[in-house]
């Protein structure tokens, strides 16, 4: 079973969209900033990011 | 046409998908995902829209995947009538090659006493054959 925050997992869902309609990302540096959180996230399970601006 | 069994590969570990979005990308039925969920997929949480992790949903279709697979263990036979590996009856088989390096392990079915055939090359024969007793049909002599 995977461990994770529900409550991030929505907000890094948020800020995919907003990086993907707004700032017109592409799909790559979407899933490479998906990669690079997620790896925070591994290393820091606790951190929740709600107090980080979009 | 839909696929029976779709790609595990197409889905992205570090992203979420809704339902919708999980049956787009996977090419199937929105009610196929959502009777996945029913059938153990986790979800995120409980709140709507139903999140699913693409690692929990990629571990999820890998399993199904390989569920239905009978590998056969060494000195094995695949019956394709009683749909299972078995071991030829006596523990013999006959190695009949069709070229140099490749052939077909022939035995009898135990319970359904029908032929059974395993792919086998002569290379990894030692590795395939378990306790079998193999024996070595000679190639018939072509004319040239």
């Amino acid at each position: 079973m995977t461990k994770h925050n529900p409550e991030n997992v929505r907000i890094k869902r948020r800020y995919f969209g907003w990086l993907q309609e707004a700032k017109q990302c592409s799909e790559a540096t979407v899933d490479a900033t998906a990669k690079a959180l997620s790896r925070f996230e591994e290393w820091n399970p606790a951190q929740e990011l709600s107090g980080f601006p979009p | 046409m839909r696929k029976r069994r779709p790609n595990h590969r197409l889905v992205k570990i570090h992203r979420s998908y809704t339902v919708e979005e999980a049956a787009r990308r996977l090419g199937t039925h929105k009610n196929t995902v959502r009777a996945w969920l029913r059938d153990g997929l986790p979800s995120c949480d409980t709140r709507r829209p139903t999140l699913i992790l693409g690692c929990d949903l990629a571990a999820y279709l890998k399993a199904r995947r390989i569920k239905n697979k009978r590998p056969c263990q060494p000195g094995e036979i695949y019956c394709v009538c009683c749909r299972a590996p078995k071991r030829p009856a006596g523990n013999m088989a006959e190695y009949q090659p069709n070229s140099a390096s490749l052939g077909n392990l022939v035995g009898i079915c135990p319970d359904c006493e029908g032929m059974i055939y395993r792919r086998a090359s002569k290379a990894k024969l030692i590795e395939i054959r378990g306790n079998l007793d193999i024996t070595f049909a000679e190639a018939e002599r072509r004319v040239k």
